[in-house]
């Protein structure tokens, strides 16, 4: 008896050593990259936009295999055959690192400081939820959204409206706003229609060629699904070069709201919504798949531009001051 | 629609209690792989665990040659990537309803054929995903069943039964996204895009065949039933592929509630 539990035992002991080591896994960079190449090719939706020759893309980063010998240097060789796309959602995730681009924004203007913004204007008794930043600047409300990743709940709208009541206008900043859930941008815009306004298009890849295309479908801004009636304020909404993705897509939706202007610098686009796929490494890969466009059937992956450009200087920086919120007062005060 | 789906369970339960048929009740453990390509281009894999009811009647009392049935089937599995990177949360509820006609070929031997009307939810969640983390399948099909049967009686107390059937899609209609549509897009335009999405089904789209080998045990105050269920299917459309197969052991039991024996 003792004999069969001794065997037991040591087959359990060898199955524990047959436990794959997860520093150094069994790899092959031909595979992945080709797989990674291969997904990025086929499902990629802005090549053509960005006038990008993939396959010479190959052709210089197959060289690069020769000095791959750990999962780091893979990484380093994919992430930066992906940086080639220069696009925001292009990204590769891995146990130990995630690749990003950042060179949709390096050469813009940053246009925000939210320790400005606390200084200078709200001071320390505003009120925050779930990443909504909000009170009043005199007679006017502010609210900064700093992602859309949380859906805005319908009650805590119906708070911030009768917290600013009394105001004159409110100003949305979503500045260095990333993006998040489509659906919460969605929902924040509708608060300023008063009717189903066709806002834009969307298409998606019908197949693996660089043109592949389904004819595009229209999208709506739905007022049905408002959380609160702001279509009869004075609305200004302040964005930057970080107003990304899916806050791209509320920018190009509320640019279609008659009361609503936009002030600061050009969005950062990201346009093209993202799905993601498995390497055979078990890595994945984040890629824009599925573009939009405006109303115009003009492509929003590169940005929008405000109804009027102003931007931070390093003066107002030293003199914490955000020129771009005291032009969003103005607009608003003469509204009035 | 609450009222629809409560209507719609409470038949359920009628079914499930229906007294005059054979009433089977099983648990099943076992691997299920399934690769779909809206998701990711790995096949997942993992352990999984359904809950089964089987129910068996004869039509007519005096004819006991052709037979229904009506299964409803629950299955749940956690799986993971093949290079388990990745989990992918699989849940889904089959019901089918069927018509058989029974051969007797022999002492002990006999042979069903039928066709089963054929309704298969799952839905697909890997969180891992941005935007694509759900897939679902949703078919309505008709399928071919062939089923042998073939009791031996031991004494008047026990006998055993043996029973191995086979099933395959013929035709039905199925949902499958285009290539690269994500399912935002069919949200915001549900109108095109299921007429767009919904596939007719053939064998030149959908192919598979599924087992089913059970043993019962047959005591005089009920039935146990061991059993082993392969389910290989594999179907096609705009581009995108997908792939099912699930090994199982099966253990149950089953009661006959009246005199009526189907086999």
């Amino acid at each position: 008896m003792n004999k069969y539990i001794c065997l037991m035992l040591f087959l359990l002991f060898l199955v524990g050593c047959t436990k794959q080591d997860i520093m150094e896994p069994s790899f092959s960079a031909k595979e992945n990259l080709d797989a990674l190449w291969t997904t990025i090719d086929e499902r990629y939706c802005f090549f053509d936009e960005k006038n990008i020759n993939w396959d010479s893309v190959h052709t210089v980063y197959s060289r690069k295999l020769r000095n791959v010998e750990t999962v780091f240097d893979l990484f380093k060789v994919m992430s930066d055959m992906l940086a080639t796309l220069e696009d925001g959602h292009v990204n590769l995730y891995t146990p130990f690192a995630v690749s990003s681009c950042s060179a949709w924004y390096d050469d813009y203007p940053k246009d925000f400081s939210f320790d400005i913004v606390k200084e200078s204007y709200l001071g320390d008794d505003y009120l925050s939820i779930n990443g909504l930043y909000y009170d009043t600047i005199d007679d006017v409300g502010y609210m900064y959204v700093s992602s859309f990743s949380t859906a805005i709940a319908s009650v805590t709208m119906q708070y911030v409206d009768y917290y600013f009541r009394n105001c004159k206008g409110v100003i949305i900043d979503v500045r260095n706003n990333g993006g998040g859930e489509l659906t919460a941008a969605e929902a924040l815009a509708a608060c300023f229609f008063k009717d189903n306004t066709h806002v834009g298009y969307i298409r998606h890849k019908v197949g693996s060629g660089h043109n592949d295309f389904s004819s595009p479908e229209k999208i709506y801004v739905d007022p049905a699904n408002k959380l609160i009636d702001w279509s009869e304020r004075c609305v200004v909404v302040l964005t930057n070069r970080r107003s990304y993705s899916s806050t791209n897509d509320f920018v190009n939706m509320v640019s279609y709201a008659d009361n609503v202007t936009i002030v600061g610098g050009k969005t950062g686009g990201g346009g093209g919504m993202p799905l993601s796929r498995d390497l055979p490494i078990g890595w994945m890969v984040r890629f824009s798949a599925v573009p939009s466009f405006n109303s115009e059937m003009q492509s929003i992956d590169g940005g929008i531009d405000p109804d009027e450009f102003v931007h931070i200087t390093e003066e107002n920086y030293d003199a914490k001051v955000d020129p771009i919120i005291l032009r969003a007062m103005e607009i608003i005060r003469k509204a009035e | 629609m609450k009222r629809s789906i409560f209507l719609f369970i409470m038949c359920l339960m009628a079914i499930n209690v229906a007294s005059q048929c054979l009433n089977r009740w099983q648990i099943g453990v076992g691997e299920l792989r399934s690769t779909d390509k809206v998701l990711s281009d790995q096949q997942y894999r993992g352990v999984s665990v359904a809950l089964r009811a089987l129910h068996i009647g004869n039509y007519k009392k005096s004819n006991s040659q052709i037979f229904w049935s009506f299964l409803d089937d629950i299955k749940y599995s956690s799986m993971r990537n093949s290079s388990k990177t990745a989990r992918m949360h699989y849940v889904s509820v089959k019901l089918d309803f069927g018509t058989h006609y029974v051969f007797e070929l022999g002492r002990g031997f006999k042979l069903s054929t039928g066709g089963l009307i054929d309704a298969f939810g799952a839905m697909k969640y890997v969180p891992r995903n941005v935007n694509n983390v759900v897939s679902a399948d949703v078919q309505v099909g008709l399928r071919a069943v062939i089923t042998t049967h073939y009791l031996y009686k031991i004494n008047e107390r026990f006998s055993i039964g043996c029973h191995y059937g086979l099933t395959s899609p013929v035709i039905g209609c199925f949902f499958s996204p285009e290539f690269g549509e994500s399912y935002y897009e069919i949200w915001q335009n549900m109108s095109n895009s299921l007429s767009r999405d919904i596939h007719f089904s053939s064998f030149h789209n959908r192919q598979g065949v599924s087992g089913e080998l059970d043993f019962d045990m047959i005591f005089k105050s009920g039935v146990l039933t061991l059993g082993f269920r392969h389910e290989n299917e594999w179907w096609q459309a705009s581009g995108n592929s997908f792939s099912i197969s699930d090994i199982k052991g099966i253990i149950g039991f089953a009661l006959r509630l009246s005199s009526i024996n189907p086999y």
